[in-house]
């Protein structure tokens, strides 16, 4: 603090003050000068300790005298930017905390409307919290002291479960997760589940633990496991039946079959007679109606000796051995073309096919599959059959295809039903021959399906075992 | 298209407390911008320190902190939470 001497200088004129005075005002001022200047400092040095301390909060080392004079402290304000720092972090913390408020409101929603078993417990097994349902399963005669702070293995486990099979143990060992599966105790079967809660050195300061009770569940399961065991046996049996039937059936229909020749015989007998022993005396009207009978007979000779065929085919012995397809399809396609060596048919057949199964059955499985090939592209000028192996979905797959007259696929399920023909007489046949072909199949364990669109020819698909 | 108006603060060869009173002195005076989203701060400094002081207090007032280690500097940028 400074003295301005113009100021004594006219008061002096006015009062004319004594020397003396004027040097004990002098000293007056010094004094309160002195003071003030030291107030100053007392000031500064408050703010430079608060600011300090506010500093070493926030983690910052002090300041320094030489880079922040007293001269500009008060300039600068530190204690003002901290301050006003401290209300803006004062307002995000209360934000903070009023979302942490609601996070806290819904855990505790969580917690005790679970339908699970919920406990929390520390590093020393001692039971902090737990959940309603938790006391359901657990604690039903304890009241809440004798549960907080006790060790959970002896509210919980009771003894019961093995060292290695504790959860808590096993999050402070270090898993991230720990998952028991099937839990036997008091009566009951439970899921376990434990997640660790980490302090901020990472170490685990608490166990969350959630027991899942199992047992109606287990419980149905059983019965579901008992009453699957019983139908699979009730199938089982039920198949037991059918196959008897289905083989008394199939020795009644050969029976039959057999059976129905010597009658058909004995009617071509006869109508042989007829026309050669009185050929004379019938009429052209008589002796066209002896042509269809003649006609008719020979076609139920042909469904006799399918029938019989479809037969052998069910009921033959399997005799199952690797078989190049590719050379038994060379074969068949032989027997056609010498049986109509005037036809040109463009036949190709895929090299390489192998699978394994009854060699007599599968040779009859491609004639019967080649032959309708054969027949129903008989009506176009350029018949095309082709013979290989595709992958369709995951499956491998062996395929007839032609360019004949194809079917209506709306049709396509009676398609491998006995007698089921879905053309007219335009081609011969007695609807057995799919049917021989799919119990082939069928005695292979294989699939066989068909593809077709009307007019532009057909794909019969078909799956057998592999060949070694 | 970014419309967030970045403001540069250059505060190389200062050290801290310095370095840290001028961050906040400029986050306090530019809260409410920073809060809507309107502008974000980078300051550039090579005091190594205060790239723990400054991500602290911002992060203490819910603003959210980047810091990368460029050449000759390190560039702390912060934006709205």
């Amino acid at each position: 603090m400074t003295v301005d001497n113009s100021d004594i200088v006219q008061n002096a004129e006015s009062s004319e003050p004594s020397r003396a005075e004027l040097q004990a005002e002098i000293a007056n001022l010094r004094r309160v000068n002195t003071e003030l200047e030291a107030s100053l400092q007392r000031s500064n040095r408050y703010i430079r300790d608060k600011t300090n301390h506010l500093l070493n909060v926030m983690g910052t080392s002090q300041l320094r005298e030489e880079e922040l004079e007293d001269d500009t402290l008060q300039e600068v304000d530190p204690l003002g930017i901290i301050f006003d720092s401290f209300r803006h972090i004062l307002a995000s913390l209360k934000d903070k905390n009023k979302q942490l408020q609601y996070l806290h409101d819904e855990t505790v929603a969580i917690f005790s409307t679970a339908q699970v078993g919920i406990m929390v417990v520390d590093q020393c097994f001692r039971i902090l919290s737990f959940n309603s349902r938790m006391k359901e399963i657990f604690f039903e005669q304890l009241t809440d002291g004798d549960i907080f702070g006790n060790h959970c293995g002896d509210l919980v486990c009771k003894g019961v479960i093995p060292e290695e099979f504790c959860a808590v143990r096993r999050i402070l060992e270090g898993d991230a997760l720990a998952c028991f599966k099937g839990w036997e105790v008091q009566n009951r079967t439970l899921d376990v589940e434990a997640a660790p809660i980490y302090d901020t050195d990472g170490s685990v300061k608490r166990v969350v633990l959630v027991y899942k009770d199992i047992t109606e569940l287990k419980k149905s399961q059983e019965e579901l496991y008992s009453l699957n065991t019983q139908l699979e046996e009730r199938v089982t049996d039920r198949t037991r039946q059918l196959q008897e039937a289905n083989r008394e059936l199939e020795s009644f229909c050969y029976s039959v079959s057999h059976d129905l020749r010597a009658p058909l015989r004995h009617l071509n007998g006869f109508v042989n007679i007829l026309n050669e022993d009185y050929g004379n005396v019938i009429d052209g009207e008589g002796k066209g109606y002896l042509n269809r009978i003649t006609v008719a007979s020979s076609h139920m000779g042909r469904l006799i000796d399918d029938l019989l065929h479809i037969s052998r085919v069910s009921r033959a012995e399997m005799n199952f051995v690797n078989i190049d397809l590719s050379r038994s399809a060379e074969t068949v396609v032989s027997m056609f073309r010498e049986s109509e060596p005037k036809r040109l048919v463009n036949i190709s057949i895929a090299r390489g096919l192998q699978a394994r199964g009854d060699a007599n059955l599968i040779n009859i499985l491609l004639q019967n599959l080649v032959g309708n090939a054969w027949k129903y592209s008989s009506l176009n000028a350029e018949p095309h059959i082709e013979i290989g192996k595709t992958v369709i979905g995951s499956k491998e797959a062996f395929y007839v295809r032609d360019n004949g007259v194809g079917f209506d696929m709306t049709y396509h399920d009676k398609l491998f039903q006995v007698f089921q023909r879905l053309h007219g007489e335009e081609f011969e046949g007695t609807g057995i021959g799919l049917a021989t072909a799919q119990r082939i199949i069928a005695r292979h364990n294989g699939e066989i399906w068909a593809d077709s669109i009307l007019g532009k020819g057909a794909s019969f698909y078909f799956t057998l075992p592999q060949g070694d | 298209m970014d419309r967030v108006q970045t403001v540069e603060f250059d505060i190389c060869g200062q050290i801290c407390p310095s370095t840290l009173l001028i961050a906040l002195r400029e986050i306090n005076r530019n809260i409410e911008s920073l809060n809507n989203g309107e502008i974000r701060l980078l300051f550039k400094t090579d005091n190594r320190d205060c790239t723990n002081t400054i991500p602290e207090a911002a992060g203490n007032m819910g603003l959210n902190v980047k810091i990368s280690k460029e050449e000759s500097c390190y560039h702390i940028l912060i934006s709205k939470g």
